[in-house]
C-alpha cells in the first residue's frame, strides 16, 4: 500500500523545485536548486515505484491516481531518466557554447521547464482518469517545446515549432476521441465516468460504432505524441536539436509514459471493439513504424538524429508487443521500455562532449570515436550495441520475447514480418556502430578530462543495469510480475 | 443545438481560410469564440460551475489569446502579409475537398444534431489552416479553431464534459498558445518575418 501523500509528492516536488528555480539569484544557485530538486523527485518517485512493484497485488487507488505494477515500471523509468538528465544539464548548459544558456534568466528557465515537463509527465503515469492524463500530456508539450528550442539556434527553432504544431494537433484529435467516449458512456459527465476502470466496465455495454471512432481517435491523437509512424515526423527533428539531457528526458521517458495511456485505453476500451481489433491497430503502427525507421537507420545521420530514428523504431517494437498483448509479449515490453531508456539516456549524454568538441557532429556522422575519446566512444558503443539489441542487451531478449509472444498468440504473420524488420534495423545500427567507432577521416582527438570520467562512470552504472535487466528478463516470462502489470493495465 | 450558430462558427473558421492579414484572422477567431458561448449559452447552462466555466473560456478564447495574438502582430510588423499557399479560392477550394466528404462519411458519435458535423469540420479547418498559410501567428490560429472544434463536441455531448476538465482544457490552451507566442516571436527575430515557410533546415538526404 503507497501513502496517499507520497503519490501527491509525485508532481508536487519537481512543481515546488521549479518554482524555487525562479527564485534563484545566480547560475551555480539555479543549478544547486534543480539537482536537489531533481534528486527528491527521483527519491519520492522511486519510492511510490519501488513501493507498487513490491506488493503489486495491491495496488493503491485515491481519489485520481493508481498505483499499480504499470505505474511502478513506468514510475521507475521516468524516475532514473529524469534524475540522469538533471545530473548532466548544468555541464551541457555551460558547454553549449552560447552565452544565451550561460545567462542567469536562461538557467532559471531551463530549470523550470525541465522540472515542469518532468512533473507532468510522472503525473501521467500515475493518474487515473483518461482526461485527465491528456490535459497533462498537453502540458508536457508546452514545457518541453521551449526545452527543445532552448539554444535558440535556427534547427532549434525550427525543431520546435514542428513539435509544438504537429503534437497539439495531435492532441486536439484524442481530445475529440475523448469526448466521443463521453458521449457514448452512461454518465460521461462525471470525471469519475473516464476513469479506466469505470471505461474497462462500461465498454461491455458500448455500441460497437462510437466506441471504435473514440479508440481511433485517441490512439491516432497521442500517437503522434509516442511517435509512432506515420504521424512521427516531428520526432526526429525534436530529439536531435534538443539539449542531449533533455533528447533523453523526452525519448527514454516520455514517448514510453505516453505509450502506457494508449496501453491502459487499449486494455479497457479495447473489448469494445471488434475481437482483436484494438490490438491489430497497436500492431499496425509498430509495423509501420519499424518500417519507417529501417531506411534511415541505413543512412550515415548524426548521432543524435540516429539515436531519434532508434526511438521510433523502439516505439513501433513496443507498440507491437502491446498490440500482441501475449503474456510473452507484454514481459519484452516491460523490459524493453527499462532497456531503451537506459542504452537511449547513454546516448545522448555521450553526445554532450561529443558536441562539445566536434561541433561538426551536430550535423554529419561522427566517426572514428575509438581513436578520439576511448570514454565518449565506450559510451556511444555501448548505447548503440544495446539499442541494435546485440546480446546480451536486454533489448535482444525483449524483441525474441515480443516475437515469440507473436506467435504464441497465433500472429505468425506479424511476427515474421517484425523479425525481417528488427533484423534490417540491427544491420544498419551495427554499420553505424562500427562507422562511428572506427570509421576513417574520424573526429579529432580531444584529452581525457573531468568529462571523460564521469561518463566512465556513467558508462559502468548503466552496463551494470543493462546487465541486471537481462538476468532479470530471463524470469520475466509467465511469473507474477508480468501477470500483475498486466492485471493492473487491464483491472 | 442552433444551426445558424453552428454555421456561423464554421464560417468564420472557412474565412480564416481565404484571409491573408493576421489582424483580419485574429478578429475571426475571437467571434468565433464569442459565437461558441452563445451557442453554449443557447444549448443551457446547468449549474454555477458550468456557468463559471463558460465564463473563463469566453474570457480566454475570446479576449485575452486574441489579445496576445493582436500584441504579438504589433511586435512583428511585416511589410507586407506573408503569402499563403495559392489563391484564396484554392484554398477555400481544397479546404472544402478535404472538409466536406469526411463530414459526410463520419459514422454518427452520438453527439447533438449539428454539432458533430461542426465539430468534425472545425478541427479539419484548423488543420486546413495550419497547411495552406505560413504565417506563424496563421498556424497559432489555426491550433485554436481546431480546438474550438473540440469545444462544439464538447458542447453537443448529451449532458456535457466535467466542467475540471472544461477548464483545464482553456488552461492547456493558454499555455500552448503563449508558447506559440514566443515561438512566433523568435521565429521572426531570428529571420526576419513570421513566414514558417523559412523553417526549412531539417531534413534528412540519402
Amino acid at each position: 500500500m503507497v501513502d496517499g501523500a507520497l503519490v501527491v509528492a509525485v508532481p508536487a516536488v519537481p512543481v515546488a523545485s521549479a518554482l524555487a528555480a525562479l527564485l534563484t539569484r545566480s547560475v551555480r544557485q539555479a543549478d544547486a536548486v534543480g539537482r536537489i530538486g531533481a534528486l527528491l523527485t527521483a527519491l519520492v518517485a522511486a519510492v511510490v515505484a519501488v513501493s507498487a512493484l513490491a506488493d503489486p497485488a495491491d495496488p493503491t487507488r485515491g481519489g485520481w491516481s493508481v498505483v499499480d505494477a504499470a505505474t511502478g515500471a513506468f514510475l521507475a523509468v521516468g524516475a532514473a531518466v529524469g534524475l540522469l538528465a538533471a545530473a548532466v544539464s548544468p555541464a551541457q548548459l555551460d558547454g553549449d557554447g552560447r552565452r544565451l544558456t550561460r545567462a542567469l534568466p536562461a538557467r532559471r528557465r531551463y530549470w523550470a521547464a525541465f522540472l515542469l515537463f518532468w512533473a507532468a509527465l510522472l503525473a501521467v503515469a500515475v493518474v487515473d482518469n483518461l482526461a485527465v492524463a491528456w490535459l497533462l500530456i498537453e502540458a508536457t508539450t508546452a514545457a518541453s517545446a521551449l526545452l527543445v528550442a532552448f539554444s535558440g539556434r535556427r534547427r532549434a527553432l525550427e525543431a520546435g515549432w514542428k513539435y509544438l504544431l504537429l503534437t497539439s494537433f495531435g492532441l486536439v484529435v484524442a481530445l475529440a476521441g475523448i469526448v466521443v467516449l463521453a458521449a457514448a458512456i452512461p454518465d460521461g459527465a462525471s470525471l469519475a465516468a473516464l476513469d479506466y476502470a469505470a471505461i474497462g466496465r462500461a465498454a461491455g455495454g458500448l455500441e460497437r460504432e462510437p466506441a471504435a471512432l473514440a479508440f481511433l481517435l485517441i490512439v491516432a491523437g497521442l500517437a503522434a505524441k509516442v511517435g509512432w509512424a506515420p504521424v512521427h515526423h516531428w520526432l526526429p527533428d525534436a530529439h536531435s536539436e534538443a539539449p542531449p539531457a533533455v533528447s533523453a528526458l523526452l525519448s527514454a521517458a516520455l514517448l514510453p509514459t505516453v505509450a502506457l495511456v494508449v496501453w491502459r485505453v487499449q486494455a479497457t476500451l479495447g473489448p469494445a471493439l471488434a475481437d482483436g481489433a484494438a490490438g491489430a491497430v497497436l500492431i499496425g503502427l509498430g509495423l509501420a513504424s519499424l518500417a519507417f525507421a529501417v531506411p534511415f537507420l541505413w543512412r550515415p545521420l548524426a548521432l543524435k538524429r540516429l539515436l531519434a530514428y532508434s526511438s521510433l523504431e523502439h516505439m513501433g517494437v513496443v507498440a507491437l508487443g502491446i498490440g500482441i498483448g501475449h503474456p510473452w509479449a507484454i514481459a519484452g515490453v516491460l523490459l524493453h521500455v527499462a532497456g531503451h531508456a537506459l542504452a537511449k539516456t547513454l546516448g545522448f549524454v555521450a553526445a554532450i562532449p561529443l558536441l562539445r568538441h566536434v561541433p561538426d557532429a551536430h550535423h554529419a556522422p561522427a566517426r572514428g570515436l575509438a581513436r578520439a575519446n576511448p570514454a565518449t566512444a565506450t559510451a556511444v558503443g555501448v548505447s548503440l550495441a544495446t539499442l541494435a539489441a546485440v546480446p546480451p542487451s536486454p533489448l535482444f531478449l525483449s524483441e525474441l520475447l515480443i516475437l515469440a509472444g507473436a506467435f504464441a498468440a497465433g500472429e505468425a504473420a506479424v511476427g515474421i514480418v517484425a523479425a525481417i524488420l528488427l533484423a534490417l534495423g540491427f544491420l544498419g545500427l551495427a554499420h553505424a556502430f562500427l562507422e562511428t567507432l572506427l570509421g576513417e577521416d574520424g573526429a579529432p582527438r580531444w584529452p581525457a578530462g573531468r568529462w571523460s570520467r564521469r561518463l566512465g562512470l556513467v558508462t559502468a552504472v548503466v552496463v551494470v543495469g543493462l546487465l541486471a535487466l537481462t538476468a532479470a528478463g530471463t524470469q520475466l516470462p509467465g511469473s507474477d510480475p508480468v501477470e500483475l502489470v498486466m492485471a493492473g493495465v487491464l483491472r | 443545438m442552433s444551426a445558424g450558430l453552428v454555421a456561423a462558427v464554421v464560417a468564420c473558421a472557412v474565412a480564416i481560410v481565404a484571409v491573408r492579414r493576421r489582424s483580419s484572422a485574429i478578429a475571426l477567431v475571437a467571434l468565433q469564440s464569442v459565437l461558441l458561448a452563445a451557442l453554449a449559452l443557447d444549448h443551457g447552462v446547468g449549474d454555477s460551475a458550468q456557468a463559471i466555466a463558460l465564463a473563463v473560456a469566453l474570457t480566454a478564447k475570446a479576449i485575452l489569446l486574441p489579445g496576445a495574438l493582436v500584441r504579438l502582430t504589433l511586435r512583428t510588423r511585416e511589410r507586407s502579409p506573408v503569402p499563403p499557399v495559392g489563391h484564396a479560392s484554392g484554398r477555400l477550394a481544397l479546404a472544402a475537398a478535404v472538409v466536406l466528404p469526411i463530414v459526410a462519411l463520419a459514422p454518427d458519435a452520438g453527439l447533438a444534431e449539428h454539432g458533430q458535423d461542426g465539430a468534425l469540420a472545425l478541427v479539419l479547418l484548423g488543420v486546413s489552416i495550419a497547411v495552406l498559410h505560413r504565417a506563424a501567428v496563421l498556424q497559432a490560429i489555426a491550433l485554436l479553431v481546431a480546438e474550438n472544434g473540440a469545444y462544439l463536441a464538447a458542447l453537443a455531448v448529451p449532458g456535457g464534459i466535467p466542467v475540471v476538465i472544461e477548464v483545464g482544457l482553456v488552461v492547456d490552451l493558454v499555455l500552448v498558445l503563449a508558447v506559440a507566442v514566443t515561438f512566433s516571436d523568435r521565429i521572426h527575430a531570428e529571420h526576419g518575418t513570421g513566414d514558417t515557410g523559412r523553417l526549412r533546415e531539417l531534413h534528412d538526404r540519402g
